[in-house]
C-alpha cells in the first residue's frame, strides 16, 4: 500500500508518543509527500497553509520543509480506499 | 482525427493527490467541501479531528482523480492515434488507472479478443507532459507488442 500522495489519519505508536511528545499529538492528520525506507515525509495543514507562496513543486530551488516520521513512531493510518481498489486489493492478497 | 470519435471510458481508482492539490483543498470554501459518508465521519470522531479537516483531505483526493481523468483521456486519445493504423475492429474501450500499481491499463477490443495493456505511469507521464517521438515510439511498440502485432513496429 502506498501512502505517498495520500491525505493520512495517523495514530502515534507508544514509541512515536514518547520520542514526538510536543511536535504531534497521538493521532493527527497530514499529507504524506513521499516514502521510503526510513518512514513517510509529511507535510501538515499548518505548514502547508503558513506559506505565503504556491507550494510549486517542480519548480527546482524552492524549498518546501517536510517531516520525516518512522515507521516505528506510528501504529495506525487511516486512507480512503475506493471499492474497486479495495476489491483489487483482497483478490491480489488471495495470492 | 480520431479525437471526434473517441468513446472510451477513463476510470481512476484511488485517490492520490499532489502537494498543490492538497494546498488547493486546503484553502477551498466551506460551501465547496464533499459531503462525507457516515464511516468518514467515524473516523474523523474517532480521530479528534474535524469534518471539515477530513473533507479537505478528501477533497484533494478529489481534485487528484479529476487531474487523472484528464491525463487518461490525453494518454487514450495517443493509444487511439496507434490503434488506427491498425486492421478495422481494434477499439480502445477504457483506460483504468490503477494508483496503487503505478499504471495505466488500456482495455483494448480487437477482432480475436479484448486485451488488456498495462502502461508504466513513467511512460504515461513521458507522453502527456513530454510526448516526444521517442515516448511515442516506446508506447507504440508496447501497444502493438500486447497486441501481438509486433512485425508492424517500424525499423530504424
Amino acid at each position: 500500500m502506498l501512502l505517498a500522495g495520500e491525505f493520512v489519519l495517523f495514530q502515534l505508536s507508544p514509541e512515536g508518543q514518547q520520542a514526538l511528545a510536543g511536535l504531534f499529538p497521538a493521532r493527527f492528520s497530514a499529507y504524506v509527500v513521499h516514502e521510503d525506507e526510513l518512514g513517510v515525509w509529511i507535510l501538515t495543514a499548518m505548514e502547508a497553509v503558513s506559506q505565503t507562496d504556491p507550494v510549486e513543486t517542480d519548480k527546482p530551488g524552492k524549498a518546501v520543509p517536510v517531516t520525516l516520521l518512522k515507521r516505528q513512531y506510528f501504529s495506525t493510518a487511516v486512507v480512503d480506499i475506493d471499492a474497486q481498489t479495495l476489491a483489487e486489493m483482497a483478490v491480489s492478497s488471495l495470492g | 482525427m480520431h479525437t471526434e470519435e473517441s468513446k472510451f471510458e477513463v476510470f481512476v481508482s484511488g485517490f492520490s493527490s499532489t502537494v498543490e492539490e492538497w494546498r488547493r483543498a486546503l484553502k477551498a470554501p466551506a460551501s465547496e467541501l464533499p459531503r462525507l459518508n457516515q464511516e468518514q465521519r467515524d473516523v474523523a470522531k474517532k480521530f479528534g479531528i474535524s469534518e471539515q479537516e477530513y473533507a479537505r483531505g478528501y477533497l484533494a483526493g478529489l481534485y487528484g482523480q479529476e487531474r487523472l481523468r484528464q491525463r487518461g483521456t490525453e494518454l487514450g486519445k495517443a493509444v487511439e492515434g496507434i490503434l488506427a493504423g491498425l486492421a478495422p475492429g481494434h477499439r480502445l474501450s477504457a483506460m483504468v488507472a490503477e494508483v496503487t500499481k503505478l499504471r495505466w491499463v488500456a482495455r483494448i477490443h480487437t477482432p480475436e479478443k479484448p486485451v488488456n495493456v498495462a502502461i508504466p505511469r513513467e511512460l504515461a507521464d513521458d507522453i502527456v507532459d513530454s510526448n516526444t517521438i521517442q515516448d511515442q515510439e516506446k508506447l507504440k511498440v508496447l501497444v502493438l507488442t500486447s497486441l501481438g502485432h509486433p512485425g508492424l513496429i517500424s525499423k530504424r
